[in-house]
Protein backbone atom coordinates (compact mmCIF):
# COMPACT_ATOMS: atom_id res chain seq x y z
CA UNK A 1 0.00 0.00 0.00
CA UNK A 2 1.35 3.37 -0.95
CA UNK A 3 0.94 6.18 1.50
CA UNK A 4 0.52 9.21 -0.58
CA UNK A 5 -1.25 12.34 0.43
CA UNK A 6 -4.75 12.16 -0.99
CA UNK A 7 -6.71 15.34 -1.27
CA UNK A 8 -9.70 15.75 1.04
CA UNK A 9 -12.41 15.47 -1.58
CA UNK A 10 -10.83 12.42 -3.20
CA UNK A 11 -10.86 10.77 0.18
CA UNK A 12 -14.42 11.85 0.94
CA UNK A 13 -15.91 10.54 -2.28
CA UNK A 14 -15.30 6.81 -1.78
CA UNK A 15 -16.56 7.26 1.78
CA UNK A 16 -19.72 8.86 0.45
CA UNK A 17 -20.16 6.00 -2.00
CA UNK A 18 -19.60 3.48 0.80
CA UNK A 19 -22.16 5.23 2.98
CA UNK A 20 -24.65 5.14 0.11
CA UNK A 21 -24.01 1.44 -0.33
CA UNK A 22 -24.60 0.84 3.36
CA UNK A 23 -27.79 2.90 3.21
CA UNK A 24 -28.99 0.82 0.26
CA UNK A 25 -28.18 -2.33 2.23
CA UNK A 26 -30.64 -1.16 4.88
CA UNK A 27 -33.51 -1.35 2.40
CA UNK A 28 -32.70 -4.77 0.97
CA UNK A 29 -35.33 -6.70 2.99
CA UNK A 30 -38.03 -4.66 1.20
CA UNK A 31 -36.62 -5.55 -2.19
CA UNK A 32 -36.76 -9.29 -1.63
CA UNK A 33 -40.12 -10.68 -2.58
CA UNK A 34 -39.40 -14.25 -1.58
CA UNK A 35 -38.18 -15.36 1.80
CA UNK A 36 -35.76 -17.84 0.28
CA UNK A 37 -33.73 -15.05 -1.31
CA UNK A 38 -33.51 -13.34 2.05
CA UNK A 39 -32.54 -16.61 3.70
CA UNK A 40 -29.65 -16.98 1.23
CA UNK A 41 -28.58 -13.39 1.85
CA UNK A 42 -28.52 -13.95 5.61
CA UNK A 43 -26.47 -17.11 5.15
CA UNK A 44 -24.12 -15.31 2.78
CA UNK A 45 -23.47 -12.57 5.33
CA UNK A 46 -22.85 -15.12 8.11
CA UNK A 47 -20.39 -16.86 5.77
CA UNK A 48 -18.83 -13.48 5.01
CA UNK A 49 -17.91 -12.97 8.69
CA UNK A 50 -16.19 -16.37 8.76
CA UNK A 51 -14.47 -15.93 5.37
CA UNK A 52 -13.26 -12.51 6.55
CA UNK A 53 -11.68 -14.24 9.54
CA UNK A 54 -9.92 -16.68 7.22
CA UNK A 55 -8.68 -13.70 5.19
CA UNK A 56 -6.84 -12.42 8.30
CA UNK A 57 -5.12 -15.80 8.69
CA UNK A 58 -4.27 -15.95 4.97
CA UNK A 59 -2.71 -12.50 5.19
CA UNK A 60 0.15 -13.96 7.25
CA UNK A 61 0.66 -16.67 4.62
CA UNK A 62 -0.95 -19.52 6.60
CA UNK A 63 -3.67 -21.51 4.81
CA UNK A 64 -6.07 -22.85 7.45
CA UNK A 65 -8.43 -25.74 6.70
CA UNK A 66 -9.97 -25.60 10.17
CA UNK A 67 -12.18 -22.54 9.77
CA UNK A 68 -15.36 -24.68 9.94
CA UNK A 69 -13.99 -26.36 13.06
CA UNK A 70 -13.61 -23.01 14.83
CA UNK A 71 -17.03 -22.03 13.53
CA UNK A 72 -18.34 -25.21 15.21
CA UNK A 73 -16.69 -24.28 18.52
CA UNK A 74 -18.53 -20.96 18.41
CA UNK A 75 -21.82 -22.51 17.30
CA UNK A 76 -21.86 -25.19 20.02
CA UNK A 77 -20.69 -22.79 22.73
CA UNK A 78 -23.39 -20.29 21.94
CA UNK A 79 -26.10 -22.93 21.41
CA UNK A 80 -25.44 -24.88 24.59
CA UNK A 81 -25.01 -21.79 26.77
CA UNK A 82 -28.34 -20.37 25.65
CA UNK A 83 -30.24 -23.68 25.61
CA UNK A 84 -28.86 -25.37 28.73
CA UNK A 85 -27.94 -22.38 30.90
CA UNK A 86 -30.46 -19.97 29.43
CA UNK A 87 -27.97 -17.09 29.15
CA UNK A 88 -28.93 -14.14 26.89
CA UNK A 89 -27.97 -14.37 23.22
CA UNK A 90 -25.35 -11.62 23.43
CA UNK A 91 -23.50 -13.45 26.22
CA UNK A 92 -23.51 -16.65 24.16
CA UNK A 93 -22.39 -14.70 21.09
CA UNK A 94 -19.40 -13.15 22.88
CA UNK A 95 -18.55 -16.45 24.57
CA UNK A 96 -18.61 -18.14 21.14
CA UNK A 97 -16.01 -15.73 19.80
CA UNK A 98 -13.85 -15.88 22.92
CA UNK A 99 -14.09 -19.68 23.09
CA UNK A 100 -12.87 -20.12 19.53
CA UNK A 101 -10.16 -17.48 20.07
CA UNK A 102 -8.93 -19.18 23.25
CA UNK A 103 -8.65 -22.57 21.53
CA UNK A 104 -6.77 -20.87 18.67
CA UNK A 105 -4.45 -19.16 21.13
CA UNK A 106 -3.73 -22.45 22.92
CA UNK A 107 -3.15 -24.45 19.75
CA UNK A 108 -1.41 -21.67 17.86
CA UNK A 109 1.84 -21.85 19.79
CA UNK A 110 2.31 -25.40 18.57
CA UNK A 111 0.73 -25.50 15.13
CA UNK A 112 1.88 -22.11 13.84
CA UNK A 113 5.43 -23.43 13.81
CA UNK A 114 4.29 -25.47 10.83
CA UNK A 115 4.50 -23.79 7.46
CA UNK A 116 2.95 -24.17 4.04
CA UNK A 117 1.48 -27.56 3.29
CA UNK A 118 2.26 -28.90 6.78
CA UNK A 119 0.13 -26.24 8.43
CA UNK A 120 -2.60 -26.94 5.90
CA UNK A 121 -2.49 -30.69 6.61
CA UNK A 122 -2.52 -30.20 10.36
CA UNK A 123 -5.51 -27.85 10.26
CA UNK A 124 -7.26 -30.36 7.99
CA UNK A 125 -6.69 -33.05 10.63
CA UNK A 126 -7.80 -30.62 13.35
CA UNK A 127 -11.06 -29.99 11.52
CA UNK A 128 -11.68 -33.75 11.29
CA UNK A 129 -10.82 -34.15 14.96
CA UNK A 130 -13.31 -31.46 15.99
CA UNK A 131 -15.92 -33.05 13.70
CA UNK A 132 -15.48 -36.45 15.37
CA UNK A 133 -15.59 -34.79 18.77
CA UNK A 134 -18.91 -33.19 17.87
CA UNK A 135 -20.25 -36.58 16.75
CA UNK A 136 -18.98 -38.64 19.67
CA UNK A 137 -19.45 -36.42 22.72
CA UNK A 138 -23.25 -36.50 23.04
CA UNK A 139 -23.16 -35.12 26.57
CA UNK A 140 -21.53 -31.94 25.33
CA UNK A 141 -22.67 -31.65 21.71
CA UNK A 142 -25.76 -33.82 21.37
CA UNK A 143 -23.79 -36.21 19.17
CA UNK A 144 -25.20 -36.96 15.73
CA UNK A 145 -28.56 -35.47 16.68
CA UNK A 146 -26.98 -32.09 17.28
CA UNK A 147 -28.54 -29.33 19.34
CA UNK A 148 -32.22 -28.55 18.79
CA UNK A 149 -34.42 -25.83 20.19
CA UNK A 150 -31.90 -23.00 19.85
CA UNK A 151 -33.66 -19.69 20.38
CA UNK A 152 -33.57 -16.82 17.91
CA UNK A 153 -31.38 -13.89 19.01
CA UNK A 154 -32.73 -11.45 21.55
CA UNK A 155 -31.21 -7.99 21.64
CA UNK A 156 -31.46 -5.59 24.58
CA UNK A 157 -34.04 -2.80 24.05
CA UNK A 158 -35.56 -4.74 21.14
CA UNK A 159 -38.86 -6.18 22.28
CA UNK A 160 -39.14 -9.27 20.08
CA UNK A 161 -36.59 -11.97 19.37
CA UNK A 162 -35.22 -11.69 15.83
CA UNK A 163 -37.40 -14.46 14.40
CA UNK A 164 -37.90 -13.20 10.87
CA UNK A 165 -35.22 -13.36 8.21
CA UNK A 166 -35.53 -9.62 7.73
CA UNK A 167 -34.92 -8.90 11.42
CA UNK A 168 -31.99 -11.28 11.47
CA UNK A 169 -30.62 -9.57 8.39
CA UNK A 170 -30.11 -6.34 10.34
CA UNK A 171 -28.29 -8.13 13.12
CA UNK A 172 -25.89 -9.86 10.75
CA UNK A 173 -25.46 -6.63 8.75
CA UNK A 174 -24.30 -4.89 11.93
CA UNK A 175 -21.90 -7.74 12.74
CA UNK A 176 -20.46 -7.81 9.19
CA UNK A 177 -20.02 -4.02 9.21
CA UNK A 178 -18.28 -4.01 12.59
CA UNK A 179 -16.05 -6.95 11.62
CA UNK A 180 -15.20 -5.27 8.32
CA UNK A 181 -14.39 -1.97 10.04
CA UNK A 182 -12.19 -3.76 12.56
CA UNK A 183 -10.25 -5.74 9.96
CA UNK A 184 -9.96 -2.65 7.75
CA UNK A 185 -8.41 -0.70 10.66
CA UNK A 186 -6.16 -3.67 11.42
CA UNK A 187 -4.88 -3.90 7.83
CA UNK A 188 -4.06 -0.23 7.52
CA UNK A 189 -2.33 -0.12 10.94
CA UNK A 190 1.36 -1.05 11.29
CA UNK A 191 0.17 -4.52 12.24
CA UNK A 192 -1.22 -4.93 8.71
CA UNK A 193 2.24 -4.08 7.40
CA UNK A 194 3.72 -6.67 9.76
CA UNK A 195 1.36 -9.36 8.45
CA UNK A 196 2.32 -8.54 4.85
CA UNK A 197 6.01 -8.68 5.79
CA UNK A 198 5.68 -12.11 7.42
CA UNK A 199 3.73 -13.46 4.44
CA UNK A 200 6.20 -12.21 1.85
CA UNK A 201 9.45 -13.14 3.61
CA UNK A 202 9.53 -14.52 7.12
CA UNK A 203 13.34 -14.60 6.92
CA UNK A 204 13.66 -10.90 6.14
CA UNK A 205 10.86 -9.97 8.56
CA UNK A 206 12.54 -11.69 11.49
CA UNK A 207 15.97 -10.34 10.54
CA UNK A 208 14.59 -6.78 10.68
CA UNK A 209 12.85 -7.06 14.02
CA UNK A 210 9.40 -8.53 13.37
CA UNK A 211 8.43 -11.45 15.59
CA UNK A 212 6.76 -13.78 13.05
CA UNK A 213 5.38 -16.16 15.70
CA UNK A 214 3.65 -13.36 17.62
CA UNK A 215 2.24 -11.82 14.45
CA UNK A 216 0.90 -15.16 13.21
CA UNK A 217 -0.56 -15.91 16.66
CA UNK A 218 -2.49 -12.64 16.78
CA UNK A 219 -3.76 -13.06 13.22
CA UNK A 220 -4.80 -16.69 13.80
CA UNK A 221 -6.59 -15.77 17.03
CA UNK A 222 -8.48 -12.90 15.37
CA UNK A 223 -9.38 -15.14 12.42
CA UNK A 224 -10.75 -17.85 14.70
CA UNK A 225 -12.57 -15.28 16.84
CA UNK A 226 -14.50 -14.20 13.75
CA UNK A 227 -15.17 -17.86 12.89
CA UNK A 228 -16.59 -18.37 16.40
CA UNK A 229 -18.82 -15.28 16.13
CA UNK A 230 -20.04 -16.46 12.73
CA UNK A 231 -20.74 -19.89 14.21
CA UNK A 232 -22.93 -18.32 16.89
CA UNK A 233 -24.90 -16.37 14.27
CA UNK A 234 -25.30 -19.58 12.27
CA UNK A 235 -26.68 -21.49 15.27
CA UNK A 236 -29.19 -18.77 16.19
CA UNK A 237 -30.27 -18.37 12.57
CA UNK A 238 -30.97 -22.03 11.71
CA UNK A 239 -32.00 -22.80 15.33
CA UNK A 240 -30.49 -26.26 14.90
CA UNK A 241 -26.88 -27.42 14.56
CA UNK A 242 -25.35 -30.82 13.92
CA UNK A 243 -21.84 -32.11 13.15
CA UNK A 244 -22.43 -32.35 9.38
CA UNK A 245 -22.61 -28.53 9.14
CA UNK A 246 -18.96 -28.17 10.13
CA UNK A 247 -17.15 -30.71 7.97
CA UNK A 248 -13.91 -30.37 6.10
CA UNK A 249 -15.94 -29.40 3.01
CA UNK A 250 -17.23 -26.33 4.81
CA UNK A 251 -13.63 -25.29 5.47
CA UNK A 252 -12.88 -25.77 1.79
CA UNK A 253 -15.89 -23.59 1.04
CA UNK A 254 -14.56 -20.72 3.17
CA UNK A 255 -11.22 -21.03 1.43
CA UNK A 256 -12.94 -20.93 -1.97
CA UNK A 257 -14.86 -17.82 -0.92
CA UNK A 258 -11.60 -16.13 -0.03
CA UNK A 259 -9.86 -17.15 -3.24
CA UNK A 260 -12.74 -16.54 -5.65
CA UNK A 261 -13.49 -13.20 -4.02
CA UNK A 262 -9.81 -12.33 -3.97
CA UNK A 263 -7.59 -13.10 -1.00
CA UNK A 264 -5.52 -9.93 -1.37
CA UNK A 265 -8.30 -7.51 -0.55
CA UNK A 266 -10.90 -6.92 2.11
CA UNK A 267 -13.86 -6.96 -0.27
CA UNK A 268 -12.73 -10.43 -1.41
CA UNK A 269 -14.25 -12.61 1.31
CA UNK A 270 -17.48 -10.56 1.29
CA UNK A 271 -17.91 -10.86 -2.49
CA UNK A 272 -16.83 -14.51 -2.35
CA UNK A 273 -19.47 -15.32 0.27
CA UNK A 274 -22.18 -13.44 -1.66
CA UNK A 275 -21.26 -15.34 -4.84
CA UNK A 276 -20.69 -18.83 -3.45
CA UNK A 277 -23.44 -19.14 -0.87
CA UNK A 278 -26.29 -19.14 -3.42
CA UNK A 279 -24.31 -21.09 -6.03
CA UNK A 280 -25.40 -24.61 -4.97
CA UNK A 281 -29.02 -23.40 -5.15
CA UNK A 282 -28.54 -21.96 -8.63
CA UNK A 283 -27.03 -25.23 -9.78
CA UNK A 284 -29.75 -27.30 -8.13
CA UNK A 285 -31.44 -28.04 -11.48
CA UNK A 286 -28.27 -29.78 -12.57
CA UNK A 287 -27.79 -31.58 -9.31
CA UNK A 288 -25.82 -34.39 -10.97
CA UNK A 289 -23.40 -31.88 -12.35
CA UNK A 290 -23.26 -29.61 -9.33
CA UNK A 291 -19.85 -30.73 -8.05
CA UNK A 292 -18.43 -30.85 -11.56
CA UNK A 293 -19.60 -27.34 -12.38
CA UNK A 294 -18.29 -26.16 -9.05
CA UNK A 295 -14.88 -27.62 -9.77
CA UNK A 296 -14.87 -26.20 -13.30
CA UNK A 297 -15.77 -22.74 -12.04
CA UNK A 298 -12.96 -22.97 -9.52
CA UNK A 299 -10.39 -23.96 -12.17
CA UNK A 300 -11.51 -21.18 -14.47
CA UNK A 301 -11.01 -18.72 -11.61
CA UNK A 302 -7.55 -20.02 -10.77
CA UNK A 303 -6.54 -19.82 -14.42
CA UNK A 304 -8.02 -16.48 -15.46
CA UNK A 305 -8.71 -14.57 -12.25
CA UNK A 306 -6.14 -15.68 -9.69
CA UNK A 307 -6.76 -12.48 -7.71
CA UNK A 308 -10.48 -13.18 -7.64
CA UNK A 309 -13.35 -10.99 -8.78
CA UNK A 310 -12.36 -8.07 -6.57
CA UNK A 311 -10.00 -6.40 -9.09
CA UNK A 312 -12.85 -6.46 -11.64
CA UNK A 313 -15.25 -4.92 -9.13
CA UNK A 314 -12.56 -2.48 -8.02
CA UNK A 315 -12.07 -1.09 -11.50
CA UNK A 316 -15.83 -0.87 -11.97
CA UNK A 317 -16.01 0.91 -8.62
CA UNK A 318 -13.25 3.32 -9.60
CA UNK A 319 -14.96 4.00 -12.91
CA UNK A 320 -18.26 4.68 -11.13
CA UNK A 321 -16.68 6.89 -8.49
CA UNK A 322 -14.53 8.58 -11.12
CA UNK A 323 -17.62 9.56 -13.04
CA UNK A 324 -19.05 11.16 -9.92
CA UNK A 325 -16.18 13.59 -9.54
CA UNK A 326 -12.93 14.48 -11.27
CA UNK A 327 -10.85 14.42 -8.06
CA UNK A 328 -11.03 10.69 -7.62
CA UNK A 329 -9.25 10.13 -10.91
CA UNK A 330 -6.15 11.82 -9.53
CA UNK A 331 -5.59 9.19 -6.88
CA UNK A 332 -2.25 7.49 -6.99
CA UNK A 333 -2.49 4.21 -8.88
CA UNK A 334 -2.11 1.05 -6.88
CA UNK A 335 1.53 0.01 -7.32
CA UNK A 336 0.44 -3.62 -7.54
CA UNK A 337 -1.77 -3.05 -10.53
CA UNK A 338 0.58 -0.46 -12.01
CA UNK A 339 3.60 -2.71 -12.41
CA UNK B 1 37.12 0.32 24.85
CA UNK B 2 34.43 -2.36 25.11
CA UNK B 3 34.21 -4.10 21.74
CA UNK B 4 30.88 -3.70 19.96
CA UNK B 5 30.86 -7.34 19.14
CA UNK B 6 32.89 -10.12 20.67
CA UNK B 7 32.88 -13.60 19.18
CA UNK B 8 34.39 -16.15 21.54
CA UNK B 9 35.15 -19.80 20.72
CA UNK B 10 32.27 -19.94 18.25
CA UNK B 11 31.75 -23.40 16.68
CA UNK B 12 29.11 -24.94 14.45
CA UNK B 13 29.02 -28.59 13.57
CA UNK B 14 26.86 -29.84 10.69
CA UNK B 15 26.95 -33.60 11.22
CA UNK B 16 30.61 -34.49 10.74
CA UNK B 17 31.49 -31.15 9.18
CA UNK B 18 32.88 -28.32 11.29
CA UNK B 19 31.54 -25.30 9.41
CA UNK B 20 32.91 -22.95 12.07
CA UNK B 21 35.56 -24.09 14.54
CA UNK B 22 36.61 -22.21 17.65
CA UNK B 23 36.36 -18.80 16.00
CA UNK B 24 37.17 -15.68 18.02
CA UNK B 25 37.38 -12.06 16.95
CA UNK B 26 36.21 -8.64 18.10
CA UNK B 27 34.83 -5.64 16.28
CA UNK B 28 35.45 -2.15 17.65
CA UNK B 29 32.65 0.42 17.46
CA UNK B 30 32.86 2.61 14.37
CA UNK B 31 35.08 0.28 12.37
CA UNK B 32 34.64 -1.50 9.06
CA UNK B 33 35.78 -5.10 9.31
CA UNK B 34 36.13 -7.50 6.39
CA UNK B 35 35.52 -11.22 6.80
CA UNK B 36 37.10 -13.10 3.91
CA UNK B 37 38.09 -16.61 2.96
CA UNK B 38 37.76 -19.14 0.14
CA UNK B 39 34.33 -20.56 -0.77
CA UNK B 40 32.98 -22.79 1.98
CA UNK B 41 35.20 -21.23 4.64
CA UNK B 42 32.14 -20.66 6.87
CA UNK B 43 31.66 -16.90 6.52
CA UNK B 44 27.91 -16.92 5.96
CA UNK B 45 27.53 -19.48 8.76
CA UNK B 46 29.26 -17.00 11.07
CA UNK B 47 26.64 -14.37 10.12
CA UNK B 48 23.83 -16.88 10.71
CA UNK B 49 25.29 -17.69 14.13
CA UNK B 50 25.68 -14.04 15.14
CA UNK B 51 22.16 -12.99 14.10
CA UNK B 52 20.43 -16.02 15.59
CA UNK B 53 19.31 -17.78 12.40
CA UNK B 54 21.45 -20.72 13.55
CA UNK B 55 22.33 -21.90 17.07
CA UNK B 56 26.05 -22.53 17.67
CA UNK B 57 27.36 -25.89 18.84
CA UNK B 58 29.73 -24.08 21.22
CA UNK B 59 30.92 -20.60 22.03
CA UNK B 60 29.11 -17.32 22.38
CA UNK B 61 28.63 -13.89 20.88
CA UNK B 62 28.48 -10.69 22.94
CA UNK B 63 26.98 -7.49 21.58
CA UNK B 64 27.72 -4.35 23.58
CA UNK B 65 28.89 -6.66 26.36
CA UNK B 66 25.58 -8.55 26.44
CA UNK B 67 25.39 -12.20 25.48
CA UNK B 68 23.11 -12.54 22.45
CA UNK B 69 23.68 -16.23 21.72
CA UNK B 70 20.37 -18.06 22.04
CA UNK B 71 18.21 -15.01 21.35
CA UNK B 72 15.71 -15.04 18.48
CA UNK B 73 16.64 -13.13 15.28
CA UNK B 74 14.00 -10.45 15.86
CA UNK B 75 15.26 -9.81 19.40
CA UNK B 76 18.82 -9.40 18.10
CA UNK B 77 17.58 -7.03 15.37
CA UNK B 78 15.78 -4.97 18.02
CA UNK B 79 19.08 -4.54 19.88
CA UNK B 80 20.55 -2.85 16.81
CA UNK B 81 22.28 -5.69 14.97
CA UNK B 82 20.98 -6.25 11.47
CA UNK B 83 22.18 -8.19 8.44
CA UNK B 84 21.67 -8.41 4.69
CA UNK B 85 21.52 -11.67 2.79
CA UNK B 86 23.83 -13.09 0.15
CA UNK B 87 21.12 -13.98 -2.35
CA UNK B 88 19.21 -10.75 -1.92
CA UNK B 89 16.15 -11.30 0.26
CA UNK B 90 13.45 -8.68 -0.27
CA UNK B 91 9.66 -8.41 -0.16
CA UNK B 92 9.42 -9.16 -3.89
CA UNK B 93 5.77 -8.29 -4.60
CA UNK B 94 5.80 -4.99 -2.71
CA UNK B 95 6.92 -1.58 -3.86
CA UNK B 96 10.43 -0.34 -3.14
CA UNK B 97 9.02 2.23 -0.73
CA UNK B 98 6.92 -0.38 1.09
CA UNK B 99 10.04 -2.55 1.49
CA UNK B 100 11.84 0.26 3.29
CA UNK B 101 8.75 1.19 5.34
CA UNK B 102 8.68 -2.36 6.71
CA UNK B 103 12.28 -1.93 7.82
CA UNK B 104 11.37 1.39 9.49
CA UNK B 105 8.61 -0.29 11.50
CA UNK B 106 11.11 -1.62 14.04
CA UNK B 107 11.73 1.87 15.42
CA UNK B 108 8.08 2.91 15.44
CA UNK B 109 6.81 3.64 18.92
CA UNK B 110 3.08 3.44 18.27
CA UNK B 111 1.11 0.85 20.20
CA UNK B 112 -1.21 -1.74 18.65
CA UNK B 113 -4.48 -0.17 19.86
CA UNK B 114 -3.37 3.40 19.28
CA UNK B 115 -2.62 2.52 15.67
CA UNK B 116 -5.85 0.54 15.33
CA UNK B 117 -8.08 3.46 16.28
CA UNK B 118 -5.99 5.79 14.10
CA UNK B 119 -4.89 8.15 16.89
CA UNK B 120 -3.16 11.45 16.25
CA UNK B 121 0.12 9.99 17.55
CA UNK B 122 -0.19 7.10 15.10
CA UNK B 123 -0.81 9.48 12.19
CA UNK B 124 2.20 11.58 13.17
CA UNK B 125 4.37 8.48 13.52
CA UNK B 126 3.20 7.32 10.10
CA UNK B 127 4.16 10.66 8.55
CA UNK B 128 7.59 10.63 10.21
CA UNK B 129 8.19 7.05 9.11
CA UNK B 130 7.27 7.93 5.54
CA UNK B 131 9.66 10.91 5.56
CA UNK B 132 12.44 8.73 6.95
CA UNK B 133 11.85 6.03 4.31
CA UNK B 134 11.94 8.59 1.51
CA UNK B 135 15.20 10.02 2.92
CA UNK B 136 16.71 6.56 2.92
CA UNK B 137 15.63 5.96 -0.67
CA UNK B 138 17.34 9.18 -1.71
CA UNK B 139 20.42 8.08 0.24
CA UNK B 140 20.71 4.80 -1.69
CA UNK B 141 19.63 6.53 -4.93
CA UNK B 142 16.44 4.52 -5.35
CA UNK B 143 13.89 7.33 -4.96
CA UNK B 144 13.30 7.28 -8.72
CA UNK B 145 11.92 3.73 -8.63
CA UNK B 146 10.08 3.83 -5.32
CA UNK B 147 6.73 2.67 -6.78
CA UNK B 148 8.31 -0.24 -8.65
CA UNK B 149 7.78 -3.77 -7.31
CA UNK B 150 11.04 -4.95 -5.75
CA UNK B 151 11.22 -8.06 -7.95
CA UNK B 152 11.32 -5.87 -11.08
CA UNK B 153 14.48 -4.03 -10.04
CA UNK B 154 17.80 -4.76 -11.70
CA UNK B 155 20.20 -6.78 -9.57
CA UNK B 156 22.34 -3.87 -8.39
CA UNK B 157 19.28 -1.93 -7.26
CA UNK B 158 18.01 -4.98 -5.37
CA UNK B 159 21.28 -5.12 -3.45
CA UNK B 160 20.98 -1.41 -2.64
CA UNK B 161 17.39 -1.94 -1.50
CA UNK B 162 18.53 -4.76 0.78
CA UNK B 163 20.99 -2.33 2.40
CA UNK B 164 18.28 0.34 2.68
CA UNK B 165 15.92 -2.06 4.49
CA UNK B 166 18.72 -2.86 6.93
CA UNK B 167 19.51 0.82 7.47
CA UNK B 168 15.84 1.53 8.05
CA UNK B 169 16.08 -0.39 11.33
CA UNK B 170 18.70 2.17 12.48
CA UNK B 171 21.31 -0.46 13.35
CA UNK B 172 24.41 0.01 15.43
CA UNK B 173 26.07 -2.85 13.60
CA UNK B 174 25.34 -4.04 10.10
CA UNK B 175 26.50 -7.38 8.69
CA UNK B 176 26.67 -7.36 4.90
CA UNK B 177 26.87 -10.68 3.05
CA UNK B 178 28.54 -10.15 -0.34
CA UNK B 179 27.09 -6.69 -1.04
CA UNK B 180 28.86 -6.29 -4.40
CA UNK B 181 28.77 -9.86 -5.75
CA UNK B 182 27.75 -9.74 -9.40
CA UNK B 183 28.18 -5.97 -9.68
CA UNK B 184 30.25 -4.20 -12.31
CA UNK B 185 33.16 -1.94 -11.35
CA UNK B 186 31.09 1.22 -11.33
CA UNK B 187 28.32 -0.27 -9.17
CA UNK B 188 30.97 -1.68 -6.82
CA UNK B 189 32.59 1.73 -6.43
CA UNK B 190 29.20 3.32 -5.77
CA UNK B 191 28.43 0.70 -3.09
CA UNK B 192 31.83 1.30 -1.44
CA UNK B 193 31.08 5.06 -1.29
CA UNK B 194 27.64 4.31 0.12
CA UNK B 195 29.00 2.03 2.85
CA UNK B 196 31.65 4.60 3.80
CA UNK B 197 28.91 7.18 4.25
CA UNK B 198 26.87 4.70 6.32
CA UNK B 199 29.94 4.15 8.47
CA UNK B 200 30.52 7.89 8.86
CA UNK B 201 26.94 8.08 10.09
CA UNK B 202 27.99 5.95 13.05
CA UNK B 203 27.09 2.44 11.91
CA UNK B 204 29.75 -0.22 12.40
CA UNK B 205 30.08 -2.60 9.46
CA UNK B 206 31.21 -6.19 9.04
CA UNK B 207 31.35 -7.26 5.42
CA UNK B 208 31.78 -10.67 3.77
CA UNK B 209 32.99 -10.27 0.21
CA UNK B 210 35.07 -12.04 -2.45
CA UNK B 211 35.99 -8.88 -4.34
CA UNK B 212 39.47 -8.34 -2.85
CA UNK B 213 40.09 -4.81 -4.08
CA UNK B 214 36.69 -3.80 -2.64
CA UNK B 215 37.53 -5.33 0.75
CA UNK B 216 41.11 -4.02 0.83
CA UNK B 217 39.93 -0.52 -0.06
CA UNK B 218 37.04 -0.39 2.40
CA UNK B 219 38.16 -2.24 5.54
CA UNK B 220 40.70 -1.25 8.14
CA UNK B 221 40.71 -4.71 9.70
CA UNK B 222 40.35 -8.02 7.92
CA UNK B 223 39.65 -11.45 9.40
CA UNK B 224 40.53 -14.40 7.18
CA UNK B 225 38.85 -17.78 7.56
CA UNK B 226 39.55 -21.16 6.02
CA UNK B 227 37.80 -24.45 6.82
CA UNK B 228 35.87 -22.73 9.61
CA UNK B 229 38.96 -21.44 11.41
CA UNK B 230 40.51 -18.01 11.64
CA UNK B 231 43.89 -18.15 9.90
CA UNK B 232 44.81 -14.46 9.98
CA UNK B 233 43.69 -11.06 11.24
CA UNK B 234 45.15 -7.66 10.57
CA UNK B 235 45.39 -4.56 8.37
CA UNK B 236 44.89 -5.02 4.61
CA UNK B 237 48.63 -4.72 3.88
CA UNK B 238 49.43 -7.35 6.52
CA UNK B 239 46.81 -9.71 5.12
CA UNK B 240 48.05 -9.30 1.55
CA UNK B 241 51.49 -10.60 2.53
CA UNK B 242 50.44 -13.22 5.07
CA UNK B 243 51.82 -16.62 4.00
CA UNK B 244 48.91 -18.53 5.55
CA UNK B 245 46.42 -16.41 3.59
CA UNK B 246 48.30 -16.86 0.34
CA UNK B 247 48.43 -20.60 0.95
CA UNK B 248 44.68 -20.71 1.67
CA UNK B 249 43.77 -18.90 -1.52
CA UNK B 250 46.34 -20.48 -3.84
CA UNK B 251 46.66 -23.90 -2.22
CA UNK B 252 49.68 -25.36 -0.45
CA UNK B 253 50.49 -27.77 -3.25
CA UNK B 254 53.86 -26.53 -4.53
CA UNK B 255 53.12 -27.34 -8.17
CA UNK B 256 49.71 -25.64 -8.09
CA UNK B 257 51.24 -22.63 -6.37
CA UNK B 258 53.94 -22.41 -9.02
CA UNK B 259 51.37 -22.70 -11.81
CA UNK B 260 49.17 -19.97 -10.37
CA UNK B 261 52.13 -17.67 -9.96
Amino acid sequence: MMERPVSGSARALPRLALATLLLLALFIPWMFENQFGLYLLDMALINAVIALGLNVVLKTGQVSMAQAGFMAIGAYTSAQLTVKLDVPFLVGFVAAGLGAALVALGLGRIILRLKGVYFLLFTFALNEFLYLLNKNLPALTGGNDGVVGIKPPTIPFVADPLRSKAAFYYLVLVVVSLALAFVWALYRSPFGRAMDAVRESELLASATGYNPMRIKMIAFTIGCLLAGLGGSLYAHFLLYIAPFSFTFWESVNFLLMSIIGGSTSLAGPILGALLLTPLPELLRAYVMWQQVLYGLAFMVFMRFLPDGVTPLCASAWRAAVGRLGPQAGERAPDPRSGS
Amino acid sequence: MVPLIEVRGLSKQFGGLAAVADLSFTVEPGSIVGLIGPNGAGKTTVFNLITGQLAPTAGEVRFNGRKITGLAPHDIARMGLVRTFQSTVLYPESSVLENVLRGCALRSRVGFWSALVGSRAAAQDGAETLARALDLLRFVELDGVRSEAARNLPYGHQKALGIAIGLATQPELMLLDEPVAGMNAEETARTARLLRRVNEGGTTIVVVEHDMSFVMGLCRTIVVMNYGRKIAEGRPDEIRNDPAVIAAYLGVDEDAAAQSA
